[in-house]
């Protein structure tokens, strides 16, 4: 049983705009059965190593996440998104077949910049990368 | 990954080929892989079944299999053990990935969904590439 230590970082609103410029992964989300932006959705990243730091930010008025976690902070390695929809759908008095979505993905080189989409709907949701 | 390695492995999880449901007893929850990149059913590739205890939120895995030639997998489930609640399907992408000589930005995709009607079929497909995927309720 290895011993997990672990970093929870919320992020304000101030300071996740402050980073926005250098941040190297930034997330999007469209609710595409609205077609509207995912606003206020609830998003966590999760890196999946020994050392277990989870950042937690809000989407913004256009369903956007900058600023996650800085150029340091994204080391090689394995990563999960979590994004908290059966919550959002709920504000909008909807329902979900999909509780929850998480997103696992790699990093290999320390130097990527990466941009996560999610479009989802009540009963799907795509998923892509672009780098 | 080989594929006399899959081929092992498979023997090892579904020792006598047969599926996990009752003969004649269609499972009330299917999936379908396909590979979106080349055009082609996501065959031989491991996927895990798992249902969450609602009391501690614990998972606990009912069935392994791996995809036919088809990019399916008969018998996940069967009708008497497909209860309410939260299930989980796993797959081990990199695994499949690998064996066909590429990388993955995903190294498995989770996907978890509700099951409030057990009276209705349920199937969970799941199209993936090196770096999309996606999913929906089908029936």
């Amino acid at each position: 049983v290895g011993l997990w230590i672990f970093t929870t970082v919320q992020l304000t609103m101030a300071a996740a705009a402050t980073a926005s410029g250098s941040s190297p992964l930034s997330i999007h989300v469209l609710n595409t059965g609205g077609g509207i932006p995912a606003i206020k959705m609830d998003v966590s990243l999760h890196r999946l190593s020994s050392e277990l730091i989870i950042w937690n930010i809000l989407t913004d008025e256009n369903g956007c996440c900058l600023g996650m976690i800085n150029r340091e902070d994204f080391t090689p390695g394995m990563y999960k998104v979590r994004f908290e929809t059966s919550s959002y759908w709920e504000s909008l008095c909807l329902t979900s077949i999909h509780p929850y979505i998480e997103v696992v993905f790699t990093i290999r080189r320390p130097e990527q910049r990466l941009h996560l989409n999610l479009l989802i709907s009540g009963t799907s949701y795509y998923t892509y990368i672009e780098s | 990954m080989s594929l006399k390695r899959l081929q092992t492995l498979k023997d090892h999880i579904l020792p006598d080929h047969k599926p996990t449901a009752m003969a004649g007893s269609p499972s009330p929850l299917t999936t379908h892989v396909l590979n979106t990149a080349m055009g082609v059913p996501g065959s031989n590739m491991i996927l895990f079944l798992h249902r969450q205890d609602p009391c501690t939120n614990a998972w606990t895995q009912i069935t392994t299999g791996i995809t036919n030639e088809d990019g399916r997998c008969p018998g996940l489930i069967t009708k008497e053990n497909f209860t309410p609640g939260v299930y989980k399907l796993y797959f081990e992408t990199a695994g499949y990935w690998a064996s066909l000589g590429e990388t993955c930005f995903y190294p498995y995709v989770e996907i978890v969904f509700t099951i409030t009607n057990t009276e209705q079929k349920y199937h969970i497909p799941l199209l993936l590439s090196r770096f999309s995927y996606s999913t929906y309720r089908g029936s």
